[in-house]
């Protein structure tokens, strides 16, 4: 009898164990933020998630790596209202963003996960992992790190050595670099050439001060024919000629850098193609850094 | 006073006139070459000079393709909103109207805004100047039909407040239905102007629409000043005046619509300058035309200059410097105005 018992116990034990973890998963997951969007469609399954941002399926222009894996799901423009009436029971926001939806929520008791800004490689293993606990899905967080650590591997190899000069410009002459970017960079084989005592307080880089860096790969953001605005005349200023022959200039879209996260390595392949071409134009052998 | 008396002041006045035009021509020069020296590239003023002539190597193509648009683009700006201003204010004889104030700058950068951010610049780059002269034109034309109507010095002032004040807002609408990222954040920049990273393209739109633009202002001096006697005086004295206000209204448009599709808003420059010269030239428009167009290119190079000495890395706007001279002097002349019988 007393056996029997204990074989009971032992079963119950151990069915628990199993489906306490299900359970208290989130169901109803909301996620307001472009880069929180990326994670929650990448860990939790479609039928738990009510909404993701607007950002994550926005076409013009596409600002999300899941734009075309998401298309037709549910997304919002987040506001109290529009949250609260998904009746989620998880609001996965990025720290800092939204601070009065933030507060909101916190108020009227809907449960809200803050995700830490990742700023390097180990930070965006740490953010992964702690979001695989929280939304239930560890599994599928082990398996993107796992993905991750194949692409540095590969990159590795692949990397031009020493690092190319590069300069990443972006719409309105922005040309800062640091966090997990700078590190996919140097991981690619690339060193950032923006002159630091160049740059604005908004991070933005004249045309000048990029012809006086001369880098041996200039990575224009955003795409070639890209929309109007003032901020895209910039990435086809006529004075870039100045640098022909020695540059290598090349627009490229480096969308998965935009939010750092494990999919932050998808961008390090094309780095490594451009730094190669970039080597090619300019070879400069023995040149340390 | 004999014929002799009077040939004497006029030789002396015209010396004295000839002697302030050539000092404003000076500064003018002299503050679009510092503009043009200036920059966040460490290249000497021998470098760029000798770039500027030969276009080799680095220094030569920022010194013809970043420093020179720059700096002529300053001078353009400053004639065309200087030029502008003093001839609103011989039209309407009204010492508040400028390009600014009167709403004409709002409605040419609503008319940019419309062409840059719903495509239509990829059609064709004059589609930009175009528009903006098109809302330039649409602004003066309101003011003018005003005029006509009888509207007096604060009425137009007013109605300038309420078109300027529509046609930003029409810009903020344009903006925000935008299918760009960074069309709000743009939003400033044509408010508040820039001349940072302009072309030499920008030059080549703006220059030749700005210079028949205040050839035509140019021409509109004597009828101006037969204006300042009113209608029927101006119209014994042989002055066709339709074809004197629409010379005034196009020339301005054109001026103000080519200066704005290249810097943006640039504020107060049409009402500072004129103002400032009166005392040296005379208060008929047509002795002052022409020097508001050699001060206001000084004016705007100045602030160019300015802008980047006082905040190296580029982020103060053009007309941010422009509205914190211009709107105290705004303000002290409304007061001025209002101690006047």
């Amino acid at each position: 009898m007393r056996f029997y018992q204990i074989c009971v116990a032992a079963a119950i034990c151990a069915l628990t164990s199993l489906c306490v973890p299900a359970l208290a998963a989130p169901q109803r997951v909301v996620s307001t933020f472009l880069c929180t969007d990326e994670y929650v469609f990448r860990l939790v399954p479609r039928g738990r998630i009510v909404a993701l941002s607007y950002e994550a399926v926005d076409r013009k222009p596409v600002v999300s790596t899941i734009a075309d894996a998401a298309k037709g799901m549910p997304v919002i423009r987040p506001s109290t209202e529009t949250v609260l009436q998904l009746k989620p029971d998880l609001v996965v926001m990025y720290a800092g963003t939204n601070p009065r939806l933030h507060l909101s929520l916190s108020h009227l008791g809907v449960p809200v996960l803050d995700v830490p800004w990742a700023n390097s490689v180990a930070e965006v293993r740490t953010v992964t992992k702690m979001l695989g606990d929280k939304l239930g899905a560890p599994d599928r967080a082990a398996a993107l790190l796992a993905e991750m650590d194949k692409k540095i591997a590969a990159v590795r190899v692949g990397a031009p050595r020493p690092p190319v000069r590069t300069i990443l410009y972006e719409p309105q002459g922005y040309a800062t670099v640091q966090g997990v970017t700078e590190e996919v960079m140097q991981l690619a084989g690339l060193v950032n050439a923006a002159p630091a005592a160049k740059l604005t307080r908004a991070g933005q880089l004249p045309v000048e001060a990029v012809i006086a860096a001369a880098p041996e790969l200039l990575v224009l953001g955003g795409e070639e024919r890209s929309g109007s605005a003032r901020a895209y005349t910039v990435l086809h200023h006529p004075a870039f000629k100045a640098l022909a022959g020695r540059t290598h200039m090349e627009f490229a879209k480096l969308t998965p850098l935009l939010c750092p996260g494990p999919w932050s390595l998808d961008s390090a392949e094309t780095l490594v193609k451009l730094g190669r071409a970039a080597r090619a134009l300019a070879p400069v052998p023995g040149r340390t850094y | 006073m004999d014929a002799t008396t009077v040939s004497y002041l006029q030789t002396q006045s015209l010396g004295h006139r000839t002697r302030w035009l050539i000092a404003l021509s000076g500064a003018a020069l002299m503050f679009g070459l510092w503009s043009f020296l200036l920059g966040s590239a460490d290249y000497s003023a021998h470098e760029l000079l000798t770039g500027l002539v030969t276009g080799k190597g680095a220094a030569g193509i920022i010194a013809q393709e970043i420093r020179l648009p720059r700096a002529a683009l300053a001078l353009i700006v400053g004639a065309a909103l200087a030029g502008s201003g003093a001839a609103l204010q011989g039209l309407f004889v009204n010492p508040l109207a400028e390009p600014g104030v009167t709403g004409v700058t709002s409605c040419a950068g609503l008319g940019a805004v419309v062409a840059m951010y719903f495509g239509l610049v990829t059609l064709h780059p004059l589609t930009l100047p175009v528009f903006a002269i098109a809302g330039a034109l649409i602004a003066a034309a309101i003011l003018y039909a005003l005029s006509k109507s009888g509207a007096g010095a604060v009425s137009l002032v007013l109605a300038g407040v309420a078109i300027g004040s529509f046609a930003t807002a029409l810009t903020a609408l344009a903006l925000s239905f935008s299918a760009n990222p960074y069309a709000m954040s743009e939003m400033v920049l044509w408010m508040m102007g820039s001349l940072k990273d302009r072309t030499l393209n920008d030059l080549a739109f703006a220059l030749p629409l700005t210079a028949v633009g205040l050839a035509l202002l140019s021409s509109t001096g004597r009828g101006l000043d037969a204006l300042t006697l009113g209608d029927e005086a101006a119209r014994s004295l042989g002055v066709n005046l339709t074809s004197l206000r629409a010379r005034v209204v196009l020339g301005v448009a054109l001026a103000t619509g080519a200066a704005t599709a290249a810097a943006g808003a640039v504020s107060f420059v049409g009402l500072v300058v004129p103002h400032l010269l009166r005392p040296l030239f005379g208060h008929q428009p047509s002795r002052l035309i022409v020097p508001s167009m050699l001060g206001g290119a000084a004016m705007v190079a100045a602030a160019d200059v300015a802008l980047r000495l006082i905040a190296p890395d580029g982020q103060l706007l053009l007309g941010v410097v422009t509205a914190m001279l211009g709107a105290p002097f705004f303000l002290w002349l409304i007061l001025k105005l209002r101690r006047q019988p």
